[in-house]
């Protein structure tokens, strides 16, 4: 037996059982604890034989084991050792050669088998029972262990159980869903790299769900090992999980604990608003939770709960940053185990804060809105009115709530408005409201019918429509406007038409006419003002060519000239055609009608044959010379505009003045500029130029080589009036060329004709009256206008001078009706 | 001030001779025809704008029958034609009657 007293402290220190023994089985030592084990006295044992404490090993056995021993092996395996008491218990067993030379012995170490068993008995049963398995992640290793406790939760056919950690997460795959794995790793890395535990819950495809919790184990700061349990959950397991997941995620911070007021569990909107972790909560009471709460203060909120068994209050959460949160707190008593407890369920104030605040705005909105707002109840009570209603009608709301409906709302029949409870849950439409002062008020109306706690209740809104109303009007007003442009624009059409025909361009102005002359120069200067021109002259002369060139040549070029005839219209449609007339105006007025003088509105009107414009209408255009209004017929809207009137006639005005068929004030309006137009006799050497010119004109219209103009014929027409001026001469030309043969203008069947018309005319008759003005001119004229005198017409006619002039006057002869005369001095 | 003879007949004088005289004052030709009646109404819008613009411009008529070969040179097709010459170049042209405003602004856009 070796004497080291070092050898024997080591062994002492192992805390093994442990015997020495010598080559004939001779146990020579034994520690304390294998005395205990073993149930011998130390000393009683040292003189038996290992034959006596194993009796499965026998002497040739020994042998065997003494002869592997001194070849330096050392020898482990599982046996029975026998005790005192005779008692067999099984030991794992650890053999090895110490000592030297013939001091030589068996180290015989002893591993007590019975209570390592037993233990892992009770750990089979416990996972068995309580469906725990085991497993362990060897990071060193890379070896992943499960239990076979584990693999039956699993629900998995594998008989395998250890794996390479890849190789593990691969086969897993086929068992649990790809989130669910993905999570698993998620934590198995955290846990790893920040040494945290984990738990979570996996659902296996078409399978039941396991808990999963791991644990790293640390060691110098370095993750070589997870490990942990795997546990099924039962359906019951289930249930709890879910209600612990509701609770933990509910929004309501939630708390319990017991009479002391330390909290047991907190759930996490708790650990979130406050900023608490769990642990750190846990060890918190709830005067510490609360801001101003004392022990004192708990004991007494206590004593209320246990009787009250709930109540609520106000407090204020003290946060980990120290912020005070203020929550609403509900306090419920409960009893769990003949203990009692409290659960504390909290709200934040904010969120109660804002429900106000959005009703607040809600009454805020309802009172500030434009709409008139009522609530009706189903008997027809007010019971609602919105401040936006008193305003409007003026009234105070008490006022208004304690009145009937009708009285602001006439359309209001309670009959109806009840059948429409109960028919329509919407109803709308377009009412009159009346304010205080009895004020009428256009509104769209909006009646809501609503279902509100048992109770039917009709919310209606008034929206005032009056600007809507207001543009509606002037919406059609546009229209009507529009339709009023678009009518005129139609008529313009006719006039522009007109306008661009050639027929009264500046180019059928023929003349070398000294006299003519006179009259262009007339048209150059006048074109460019305002003012009112009258043109005077026979039928035929051109009076038309020259309104239009005075029209062309002034400001108003861009605009449109409109023509009447006066005398081409019948008299019972003539007002209408100049100043319009209003749908229903008279028979007939079947639509409205845009006068001529509001087409002509900025531009010019040619009122021609002015002389036959009926007496009655008359004051109307010189209203419109004078003022430039005038009403539609059937109207009573008055009409402004501006226009330039050019006036023609071949008739003499002043005498129509006389005569009483003509207004003197329209005359003198009219009078303003006038312009007389001359014969074509009194300008017949522009005949030969206008016979060229409309041979020309002709003959380029029907279409033939230009015809020779014979000057003999040419010199026969000059001896001709042509009281139809060069109209008559147009319309001669024109037949000639209709009727000429050959290369020659062949005037001789159309002159024969004149001649024949102008015996016709010379042997007309002339009454007294006429021969005696034809007389009295011809003697003016011969003495160029000279009356009285010398070498006057009164001399020439042996007359007195003032007799001459009386007898003018009433002849109606006139200087100044006499172009000729007249033109030469202007 | 206005000049003597502000309008009048341009007679045989040249087409050069208008060219220089345009470099002293601005000038303006009617082209006309005796027996057109839109050749006397710009004749009367000439007369009377000389009066008003005779300080600046040099108004001129001639009767293309009697003188064609200034209006052949000026190759004028249509009558009555004004131009307008200054610093011996034409610097506008028009063809027919214009009112007297729009000649106006004609002549105001050449000074």
């Amino acid at each position: 037996m070796p004497k080291s007293p070092v050898f024997g402290a080591v062994l002492e220190l192992t805390q093994l059982s442990f015997l020495v023994i010598d080559k004939a089985g001779k146990v020579v030592h034994l520690n304390q604890l294998a005395s205990e084990e073993l149930g011998y006295e130390p000393d009683a044992l040292q003189v038996r034989t290992i034959f006596e404490v194993n009796p499965h090993i026998s002497f040739l056995d020994w042998k065997k084991v003494w002869t592997s021993l001194e070849k330096r092996q050392i020898i482990t395996e599982e046996t029975e050792l026998m005790t005192a008491s005779s008692v067999l218990f099984p030991v794992r067993v650890g053999m090895c050669m110490i000592g030297k030379g013939t001091q030589k012995y068996c180290l015989y170490l002893i591993k007590n088998l019975l209570e390592s068993n037993r233990h892992k008995d009770l750990l089979e049963l416990t996972s068995a029972l309580g469906k725990i398995g085991s497993w362990e992640c060897d990071l060193v290793r890379q070896q992943f262990f499960l239990s076979q406790e584990a693999a039956a939760i699993l629900g998995l056919e594998k008989k395998e159980k250890q794996f390479t950690i890849p190789g593990f997460f691969l086969w897993l795959r086929q068992y649990i869903a790809r989130p669910a794995l993905k999570r698993l790793l998620g934590q198995s890395r955290a846990a790893t790299e920040n040494g945290t535990p984990f738990e979570l819950e996996i659902k296996l495809k078409n399978g039941p769900t396991f808990k999963i919790q791991g644990v790293p184990q640390v060691s110098e700061g370095i993750t070589a090992k997870l490990f942990g349990t795997i546990q099924g959950i039962t359906e019951k397991g289930e249930e709890r999980s879910v209600s612990h997941f509701i609770l933990e995620n509910a929004i309501e911070m939630i708390a319990w604990g017991a009479e002391d007021g330390r909290l047991s569990h907190v759930n996490q909107a708790l650990c979130e608003q406050s900023g608490f972790s769990k642990r750190a909560l846990s060890n918190m009471k709830v005067t510490d939770l609360f801001l101003n709460l004392s022990e004192e203060d708990w004991q007494q909120k206590w004593q209320k709960l246990v009787q009250d068994q709930s109540f609520e209050m106000e407090v204020v959460l003290q946060t980990k940053d120290g912020k005070p949160f203020p929550v609403y707190l509900l306090l419920k008593y409960l009893q769990y185990h003949e203990e009692g407890y409290f659960c504390a369920f909290m709200r934040s104030l904010s969120v109660k804060k804002e429900r106000q605040e959005l009703l607040d705005l809600m009454y805020h909105t309802l009172n500030h809105t434009n709409d008139l707002i009522f609530w009706l109840e189903e008997d027809g009570n007010l019971r609602y009115v919105n401040d936006t209603a008193c305003e409007e009608l003026n009234y105070a709301r008490k006022e208004l709530l304690e009145m009937d409906f009708q009285t602001i709302f006439p359309g209001y029949e309670e009959q109806a408005f009840r059948e429409k409870f109960v028919d329509e849950k919407f109803v709308e439409g377009e009412a009159v409201i009346r304010d205080k002062a009895g004020r009428e008020l256009p509104v769209e109306t909006i009646q809501t019918h609503l279902d509100f706690r048992n109770k039917k209740i009709a919310c209606v809104i008034f929206r005032d429509i009056s600007a809507r109303k207001r543009k509606e009007k002037e919406l059609q007003e546009a229209i009507r406007q529009i339709e009023l442009l678009n009518e005129k624009l139609q008529g313009e059409k006719s006039y522009l038409r007109e306008e661009i025909s050639d027929k009264f361009s500046f180019n059928n102005i023929i003349s070398q006419s000294s006299n003519y002359r006179k009259v262009l120069r007339q048209v150059a200067r006048v074109a460019s003002t305002e003012a009112t021109v009258l043109i005077l002259g026979e039928t035929g002369t051109g009076k038309e060519l020259l309104a239009r060139a005075i029209h062309n040549l002034s400001e108003r070029e861009e605009e449109t000239m409109v023509k009447v005839n006066c005398a081409a219209l019948p008299k019972h449609l003539i007002e209408s055609e100049l100043f319009g007339h209003e749908k229903g105006a008279f028979t007939g007025a079947h639509k409205r009608k845009i006068g001529r003088f509001e087409f002509a509105d900025g531009g010019t009107i040619f009122l021609d044959e002015i002389g036959e414009l009926p007496l009655e209408l008359q004051s109307k255009l010189l209203r419109i010379l004078q003022e430039g209004t005038f009403e539609r017929l059937g109207s009573n809207q008055t009409i402004k505009v501006d226009v330039r009137v050019i006036a023609a006639t071949n008739r003499k005005l002043e005498q129509l003045v006389e005569e009483g068929r003509f207004r003197q004030d329209l005359y003198y309006r009219l009078n303003v500029f006038p312009i007389y137009n001359i014969p074509l006799r009194e300008r017949t050497e522009d005949i030969p130029l206008l016979v060229q010119y409309f041979v020309k004109k002709n003959c380029e219209k029907a279409g033939r080589s230009l015809l020779k103009v014979p000057k003999k014929a040419v010199d026969r027409l000059m001896l001709y009036p042509f009281p139809g001026n060069v109209r008559e001469l147009e319309n001669i030309v024109e037949r000639a060329v209709i009727l000429s043969r050959g290369k020659e203008l062949n005037l001789d069947a159309v002159i024969s004709n004149l001649s024949k018309r102008r015996k016709r005319v010379q042997k007309e008759f002339l009454s007294f009256e006429d021969m005696q003005r034809k007389h009295i001119l011809e003697a003016l004229k011969r003495t160029n206008w000279k009356v009285t005198g010398k070498l006057s017409a009164a001399q020439l006619l042996k007359m007195n001078g003032k007799t001459l002039a009386s007898k003018m006057r009433k002849l109606g002869i006139r200087r100044e009706d006499y172009l000729e005369t007249f033109t030469e001095h202007f | 001030m206005v000049r003597d003879n502000a309008y009048e007949e341009l007679g045989d004088k040249s087409l050069q001779a208008l060219f220089s005289e345009s470099h002293q004052h601005a000038v303006v030709l009617l082209l006309v025809v005796d027996w057109s009646g839109a050749s006397h109404i710009m004749d009367t819008y000439m007369e009377d704008l000389s009066e008003k613009y005779g300080k600046d411009f040099q108004f001129y008529w001639q009767d293309v029958e009697k003188f064609d070969k200034l209006g052949k040179r000026l190759e004028v097709e249509n009558l009555p034609y004004t131009f307008i010459f200054k610093d011996g170049e034409i610097v506008d042209s028009f063809q027919g009657i214009l009112s007297i405003r729009k000649i106006e602004t004609r002549l105001e856009s050449v000074l």
